[in-house]
């Protein structure tokens, strides 16, 4: 047996016996309640399940329904990836932006300017 | 405070505000305007004049496109109206409307340009010397 492996084996004897050792320690401290202490019955599988599970999701689901039902109620799209604008004239001629004509050539007699910001 | 729907970025008294100012720039220049406020699809100066191509006279109309997404900002002018309101003076309103939107006013931006454009559209008064 090389020297690596027997440090190898003597430390994980120490810690199993180590952990062993708290074990059995702190086993007698769980065994009883404490005199004067509240004893409560086992709490019901379903019970828990109730409270830790569906009453969250419940309260999950009603949030988003209170989020998302009045904006759908008024038609509006609630999609993540909506654009933040929806087209729209003012003073124009009240049509959408698919039924446009062509851009300007370069024989065109239009000015203007543009910009970013 | 106004209740915005979504997807529109102005409250009812804004767009009651830009229809009033369009108004009294077409009266006072004689000019068409119309205001675009959306999602520009492709270049936006390419789908500007495609906005304006589709007004009913092009010629004598401005035609001002927001893209707030992309933040971009065409004005584009008609044959007829480039006899008065020259590229210059419209660039000089792309500017006064460019600080108000880089603020993030939206209206204030396309209320003073509206303005200015218009302003600028009008056909000088000629004083009769007779």
């Amino acid at each position: 047996m090389t020297s690596r492996t027997a440090t190898l084996v003597r430390r994980t004897t120490l810690l199993l016996g180590t952990t062993a050792a708290f074990v059995a320690v702190a086993g007698p401290a769980s065994a009883d309640v404490a005199e004067g202490w509240s004893d409560p019955k086992d709490v019901d599988a379903w019970h828990a399940l109730l409270v830790l599970g569906a009453i969250p999701l419940g309260l999950g689901l009603l949030i988003t329904a209170l989020v998302y039902v009045p904006a759908l109620i008024r038609g509006e799209r609630v999609a993540p990836n909506a654009p933040a604008v929806e087209n729209q004239w003012i003073g124009g001629p009240g049509r959408g932006a698919k039924e446009l004509a062509g851009p300007d050539t370069a024989e065109s007699e239009a000015g203007g300017a543009s910009a970013r910001w | 405070m106004e209740q915005v729907p979504a997807g529109d970025p102005f409250t009812k008294a804004e767009h009651f505000a830009l229809d009033d100012a369009i108004r009294k720039a077409e009266q006072a220049s004689r000019m068409e305007f119309s205001v675009f406020v959306g999602n520009a699809d492709g270049d936006p100066r390419a789908f500007a004049t495609s906005l304006h191509n589709s007004l009913v006279v092009p010629a004598r109309s401005i035609l001002i496109m927001l893209d707030p997404t992309r933040r971009a900002l065409e004005v584009v002018t008609g044959g007829f109206v480039r006899r008065t309101l020259s590229d210059a003076e419209v660039e000089l309103a792309v500017l006064a409307m460019q600080s108000e939107l880089a603020a993030g006013d939206l209206v204030a931006g396309l209320l003073r340009g509206i303005h200015l454009l218009a302003e600028h559209a009008r056909a000088p008064q000629t004083l009769h010397a007779d």
